[in-house]
């Protein structure tokens, strides 16, 4: 199917053949081409005045009755084959999505902004990327706003939303999507889209902002820990690729943590003991230190915690140390900012400050085998919010500074295998069919009877 | 309209003695059964025969029709010098399409000819013929008598059409011939390529000749029935021109009667009277009107 018809499929494709049907019309034509039939006069000169003109109309009707046979099979060709739409909704008007992180995060400018994108006037239509896909209008996104901040409305994968919708309904006109940055945070989950569409992304969390000198990260872990520290070394050349060019790490064990040639700036140790306020300072008081949880106070359980804003995707706990925040024992604790819990309440990650350095703890070990967040697709970003300290302020993800051209267009390829509606269009080109039919019929009989 | 012969009859027969034979004898038929004192080429009427008339003047093909007898009589006793100048051009070649089989009109021109030179020597006339298109060139010196007249049939059975009509500087002999004192009927459709036809006419219009153009039209010709896509060729340049006829009519019809004001302008003004005959209809009818409109002039 030609690129320009991508919104029609056919039901039955091997009727396709018909199409050669369309060599008789052409042949007729080529064969039977009238040149005039020949008459002798004794002076041209009466006929001449009449020529240019005459000829012009003659092989225009010509052309125009071959056309129209033409037109004949090759309706009738798309008949058999049973051409029909893809999709319920066939509108030529612009269609809006607005995902609920942009309900969340917008204001009434921007509120302003969309219903002028929306161009409702026109037949132009809004819609919130939800289950259901609720049709909305300007005082119900006001209220859905008010909504989503007093936290009534939930987060969904929009990316499922917007491929099913899309789908489902042959937009024909603008599709716009209003969402966040967050859109980018579903990493390789990120589903193609089966149209292209207009994307106006706003960003709401802080965005990242690295020193000119690029971050150097030191880490140190138990001797039994080596294969953990290779797993954050690969995260972190993923960083290296992706966001951080100038990142540069050393690895090296606990125990000669004080040999490291360079002061760090980010310090992650993997070990079963807490650091403490000399080895900090020792290291040079880094701003950020991630440390473990773990040891012989470690318990099992088997939880699955959802990663904040994003929902669609958990890793499961399965071991962890359980700490009662007013109970801390240390200075660290007291003070800390839980940033994840489990999904019984107890603290899973947590921030607090110590000194210059912003200490961040984690509750279980960064190890397969402790739990499956370093497998997760989203952990690389996961690491670089934490380190580059954006959690506290937003509580979000969103410091990936998004470029709309790296946001998925069109793409070839289905989304789903799932089949879709489809809108015969037999009817349609029958009555089409029958009115072009009569018109060579009208047309071919005035030819036959000039020609008698 | 009965008591003509339709054309197409008479295309059937291919004698052509015979049918100008049946043509004259059945026109002037039609005159004696009319009464009308037509002026013919030099006849003038039929009467009863009375005692003292010669016996060669009574036409015995009338007494057989009608069991009466009846004499002839010319308006002059005199006989004149009767010149046929056939347009034997390639334009002459036209037909009516429409009426399938019927006479071109050369082959009406031939017929014309030899009926008129056959009522001519029937009259004691002298008849001669002078046949012209690009490459040929018959001249018969007029003569009187029946045998002359088979003479003349002969030689204009043999005449082909073909090619334009002759420039007068090439036949400078033959006009000369022809200039000379009588009645010049010059058969063509009056088509030509350059001038040359009215030059010829403007040269044998100087002598002391009373000359008649009879101009042969066809019924296509005058109504332009074509339809749909044709392709219109030139019979004596060969140049087509592709119309829709249909769209065409108006313009066609427009320059014909343009063309004929011009003719008939020209003839005028070199005193020549003007024939015009459907090659479609009855020869006869047409002999009729023709004596018709000359009596008419003479009176």
């Amino acid at each position: 199917m030609p690129a320009g018809l991508s919104g029609l499929s056919v039901l039955t494709p091997a009727a396709w053949w018909a199409l050669l049907t369309l060599a008789i019309p052409l042949l007729i034509h080529l064969f039977s081409r009238s040149r005039g039939r020949l008459v002798r006069i004794g002076h041209i000169d009466l006929i001449r005045k009449a020529r240019q003109m005459q000829v012009t109309e003659l092989k225009l009707t010509q052309w125009l009755l071959l056309l129209m046979r033409l037109a004949v099979f090759a309706l009738a060709s798309l008949i058999l084959v049973g051409l029909a739409t893809k999709g319920l909704d066939s509108s030529d008007t612009s269609t809006i999505y607005v995902t609920p992180g942009w309900l969340h995060n917008s204001n009434r400018e921007g509120i302003d902004s969309l219903l002028s994108d929306a161009d409702l006037e026109s037949g132009g239509r809004m819609y919130l990327l939800q289950p259901g896909f609720p049709e909305t209008d300007r005082e119900q996104l006001i209220s859905g706003r008010l909504q989503s901040l007093a936290g009534a409305i939930g987060f969904t994968n929009v990316w499922a939303l917007l491929s099913e919708r899309l789908s489902l309904e042959n937009h024909r006109g603008r599709v716009i999507v209003y969402a966040t940055d967050y859109m980018l945070q579903y990493g390789s989950r990120r589903p193609t889209l089966p149209r292209d569409v207009e994307w106006r992304v706003i960003q709401p969390g802080q965005s990242l902002r690295i020193n000119n000198e690029a971050p150097r990260v030191l880490i140190t872990h138990d001797a039994d820990r080596a294969s953990d520290a290779e797993l954050i070394i690969s995260v972190l050349a993923v960083l290296k690729e992706h966001r951080l060019p100038g990142l540069l790490w050393e690895r090296m064990e606990s125990s000669r943590a004080g040999e490291a040639s360079v002061k760090p700036d980010w310090l992650i140790h993997l070990g079963s003991d807490t650091l403490n306020a000399t080895q900090i300072e020792a290291l040079g008081w880094p701003s950020v230190a991630l440390t473990e949880a773990g040891g012989d106070s470690a318990e099992d359980i088997s939880q699955f915690v959802s990663l904040p804003f994003y929902p669609f995707t958990n890793f499961r706990v399965d071991r962890f140390t359980r700490h009662n925040l007013d109970d801390s024992q240390g200075p660290v604790m007291a003070r800390a900012h839980v940033l994840l819990r489990s999904s019984d309440g107890s603290p899973l990650l947590q921030e607090s400050q110590f000194g210059p350095t912003r200490l961040i703890q984690f509750n279980s070990r960064l190890n397969p085998g402790w739990n499956s967040l370093t497998r997760q697709p989203e952990f690389p970003e996961l690491l670089l919010q934490l380190l580059s300290g954006t959690t506290r302020e937003t509580l979000r993800f969103s410091d990936a500074r998004i470029d709309t051209a790296n946001l998925p267009g069109k793409t070839n390829e289905p989304v789903s295998d799932i089949p879709l509606p489809h809108r015969s269009l037999q009817g349609f080109l029958a009555i089409l069919l029958a009115l072009v039919w009569v018109g060579e019929r009208w047309l071919s009989e005035r030819v036959s009877r000039d020609k008698r | 309209m009965e008591r003509f012969i339709d054309p197409l009859a008479l295309a059937r027969v291919k004698d052509l003695p015979l049918i100008a034979k049946t043509v004259a004898d059945g026109f002037l038929h039609g005159l004696q059964q009319s009464h009308q004192r037509g002026i013919g080429i030099e006849f003038s009427q039929y009467r009863a025969y009375e005692p003292g008339d010669p016996m060669s003047r009574i036409d015995w093909k009338l007494f057989a029709r009608s069991d009466r007898y009846f004499v002839r009589e010319a308006d002059r006793e005199s006989e004149i010098s009767i010149w046929f100048v056939l347009d034997a051009s390639a334009s002459m070649n036209t037909t009516s399409e429409s009426r399938p089989g019927a006479w071109s009109k050369f082959e009406y021109a031939r017929h014309l000819l030899a009926t008129l030179s056959y009522i001519g020597q029937q009259q004691g006339d002298h008849v001669g013929m002078l046949a012209l298109s690009g490459d040929q060139q018959h001249l018969l010196p007029p003569a009187s008598g029946e045998r002359h007249w088979h003479r003349m049939l002969k030689q204009l059975t043999a005449i082909r059409s073909g090619s334009c009509f002759p420039d007068p500087v090439q036949i400078k002999s033959a006009i000369q011939r022809v200039q000379k004192m009588g009645l010049v009927f010059i058969i063509s459709d009056f088509y030509q390529v350059s001038n040359e036809l009215n030059e010829f006419i403007r040269q044998i219009s100087a002598g002391h000749t009373e000359v008649v153009a009879m101009q042969l039209q066809s019924s296509d010709e005058l109504t332009f029935p074509y339809k749909g896509a044709v392709r219109f060729e030139d019979l004596e340049t060969g140049e087509q021109v592709l119309v829709s006829a249909s769209s065409a009519r108006d313009t066609w019809l427009e320059a014909l009667a343009a063309h004929q004001r011009k003719l008939e302008r020209f003839l005028q003004r070199q005193r020549v009277s003007l024939n015009q005959i459907n090659i479609d209809e009855p020869m006869d009818q047409a002999l009729y009107d023709f004596l018709i409109n000359r009596q008419a002039i003479r009176h």
